[in-house]
């Protein structure tokens, strides 16, 4: 029974999954619905928020480190610095999960779609989220 | 991360290389992972250069015996990153870093100008200007032969 649910909600998922997005090079799953687009949060609100996400079934959603946001970084495109096959295009700044060795209380990585560049800024400011889910194998 | 640690070694290549300030060590690290080696010598700590010299002097670049070194990718540069560390946010197995930017092979998107470097004070990205002189650490992939040697 557990089983023959676990297939229907796979099946479901992958029938209705408009809300996330697979990319078949890290097999990881990104959040790629409105909230993407709308939401801004402090970066300890964006951990929480991922946390407490529950989407395409799923509630095992995180805030990627900088190296999982990166792997759907497209330098070779701009404004937004993203692959193809996500729908929320945006070229705003995001939260990373990855805090800044120098200063891991108040610092952590932010990653600007709009080039793909990388800084570390204050974790009080509001940025976008995109959560993510499944094991960043590379 | 320990898993990459795996994919990482050190070649040392006892003095190979003479510098004006003596006997060097010329160290190769050989990264499985991205199929290929890492420079990691004095050089690739003090050399700083325009982005077009850069590539030249990746691309005369003999080291161990070994030709046809070229720039990182960002991809590839961006590998070596260690954000747990900082000054220099770089994997331990590199031991010549300078504290600075470095240049990547690879252009910025808008305009052929600039191209993406990474600093590994800390690790951060930026696109600069290609006129701008930035530290250098060549490439080179590893040659399919020498699988066939470690068997």
């Amino acid at each position: 029974m557990k089983l023959f649910v676990g297939i229907l909600l796979i099946g479901t998922t992958a029938l209705f999954a408009a809300s996330s997005k697979l990319d078949d090079k890290t097999g990881l799953v990104w959040q790629d619905n409105k909230d993407v687009a709308t939401l801004e949060k402090s970066h300890a609100e964006a951990q929480v928020y991922c946390q407490n996400l529950i989407l395409d079934g799923f509630e095992d959603w995180r805030l990627p480190t900088l190296k999982e946001a990166y792997t759907i970084v497209d330098l070779s495109r701009d404004r937004p610095a993203l692959k193809k096959g996500f729908k929320m295009r945006l070229s705003d700044r995001f939260w990373t999960d990855t805090a800044v060795a120098k200063n891991p209380d108040k610092e952590a990585w932010r990653l600007s779609m709009s080039y793909g560049e990388t800084e570390p800024y204050k974790k009080a400011r509001a940025y976008r989220v995109r959560c993510v889910r499944g094991t960043f194998a590379k | 991360m320990q898993k990459y640690m795996i994919f990482l070694s050190v070649i040392l290549v006892l003095g190979t290389h003479s510098f004006a300030n003596g006997k060097q060590t010329g160290n190769i690290v050989k990264d499985e992972r991205n199929s290929i080696y890492w420079q990691d010598t004095q050089v690739s700590k003090v050399s700083s250069e325009d982005w077009d010299d850069a590539v030249l002097y990746c691309d005369k670049l003999v080291l161990h015996s070994m030709d046809k070194w070229r720039l990182p990718t960002f991809e590839e540069l961006l590998s070596i990153v260690d954000y747990t560390r900082s000054e220099p946010a770089i994997h331990p197995f590199f031991s010549s870093v300078t504290e600075g930017s470095y240049w990547t092979s690879t252009d910025f998107s808008p305009t052929a100008s600039r191209a993406w470097t990474i600093d590994f004070r800390a690790g951060k990205t930026y696109y600069s200007y290609k006129t701008t002189n930035h530290a250098v650490r060549c490439v080179k992939a590893i040659p399919v032969g020498s699988k066939k040697e470690t068997k």
